[in-house]
């Protein structure tokens, strides 16, 4: 946060890559689309970006990311379904509220922002091979993997399991520091 | 139950051996003696749990993340909030200049636009325009952002790979020519994406170099 309100750009894109998912994925939950919650996604980052002098406590910024988002993107599905067509004769009282709440989705949000904050704190060559083994839209193969690092194929299962058993541990801190 | 063999250590399953079994990697004789384990073991079925569970958050980060342009974008609101002041222009024109003049273009080919959108599905939006060059091997995809009437405008841009190829070339500068005269230069980075922060409004093309050397048709800004 500090280096952020500095003026640190890469500190700004390490804070982004925590809540980046969070931000996107909210709005989805809501069940806008793709167009309307890049809305929300550009209006929360930019409220973020706008907002950290405020902030300034790292120890709230989940919530704060997680309420804002949630604000933008109930607000903009409320507004989507004033602008639908109605059917013949709605009644509206038998149409339940499928809008998650903030409770709802604030575990799978400190999740999400927890395992960003613990990837970044793996080892670079960990981080970069679980990135490749999980996080890519295609993930590589055990294969590909070997070629990219130029180790063995057989050595990649056992170092990625060494690798998620880190994370874990750093994880499990993550969490615990979260619901402190 | 079963304990005996390379996956068990101390009467239980070995961490590694579990994940294994969780990302279905094992043969069907070692995956049925951990599945006969696991159905007598509290522990290790536990564990497998909290293992599962840690792969398919992992997993669920890639479907979750923002399309790439935006996750760009958002990276870049330093900059477009609060723009440095210019760089060094005339250094960097003479410097494009000559590398231009310099025959480093060699054997370009030409990128053709396409109506079709490949990937994430951006739709235009006031404040933004979106252009998608197709040249065989790979497509580049580029969003235009006009923060203000005035303003400058920015270019966001990727390279991507089509079929097959994994490997994006990184290795690239990508020049800015507006007209005939050069007007910025930058370079792909790992994700084979670029940037140019500060456009003025007019008409250009942009060529990259590297190993696939390549030319946009021009474009207004």
């Amino acid at each position: 946060m500090a280096a952020c309100l500095a003026g640190d750009a890469a500190a700004w894109r390490r804070l982004l890559s925590r809540y980046e998912t969070v931000i996107w994925l909210i709005p989805k939950r809501f069940g806008l689309c793709e167009e309307d919650a890049a809305e929300v996604f550009q209006a929360v980052c930019l409220a973020l970006f706008r907002g950290l002098p405020r902030l300034k406590q790292a120890a709230g910024l989940t919530r704060w990311v997680l309420t804002t988002t949630h604000r933008q993107s109930r607000d903009l599905a409320r507004k989507r379904r004033r602008e639908a067509p109605l059917p013949e004769e709605p009644d509206l009282s038998t149409i339940p509220d499928q809008s998650p709440s903030v409770a709802d989705l604030h575990e799978e949000a400190v999740t999400r922002v927890a395992i960003r904050a613990a990837i970044d704190r793996l080892a670079p060559r960990c981080a970069e091979l679980l990135r490749l083994l999980y996080l890519e839209a295609d993930p590589l193969s055990y294969r590909e993997v070997a070629k990219r690092f130029d180790i063995p194929e057989g050595t990649v299962g056992p170092t990625r399991a060494r690798c998620l058993s880190r994370l874990r541990e750093i994880l499990e801190k993550e969490l615990r520091g979260s619901t402190k | 139950m079963t304990m005996r063999g390379p996956h068990f250590r101390k009467a239980h399953v070995t961490e590694a051996a579990l994940l294994d079994h969780v990302e279905q990697r094992l043969n069907d004789d070692s995956h049925r003696d951990i599945q006969r384990h696991l159905a007598d073991c509290h522990r290790c079925r536990s564990e497998a749990a909290d293992l599962l569970r840690l792969v398919e958050d992992l997993r669920a980060e890639s479907r979750d993340s923002p399309p790439p342009h935006l996750a760009a974008w958002a990276r870049m609101i330093p900059e477009l909030v609060a723009p440095r002041t210019r760089p060094g222009w005339l250094k960097l024109v003479a410097d494009t200049w000559a590398d231009l003049a310099g025959g480093a273009l060699a054997s370009i080919v030409s990128l053709q636009p396409t109506p079709m959108l490949r990937g994430v599905d951006i739709p235009h939006r006031a404040g933004r325009r979106r252009l998608l060059f197709a040249a065989g091997r790979f497509d580049l995809d580029m969003e235009i952002g006009y923060p203000g009437a005035d303003d400058p405008r920015h270019i966001h841009g990727q390279v991507l790979p089509v079929g097959q190829t994994r490997h994006l070339w990184t290795d690239c500068d990508v020049h800015l020519t507006r007209g005939r005269a050069a007007y910025a230069r930058t370079r792909l980075d790992r994700r084979g994406e670029f940037v140019f922060p500060r456009v003025l409004a007019g008409r250009y093309h942009l060529t990259l170099t590297g190993p696939a050397p390549a030319r946009t048709p021009s474009f207004e800004v």
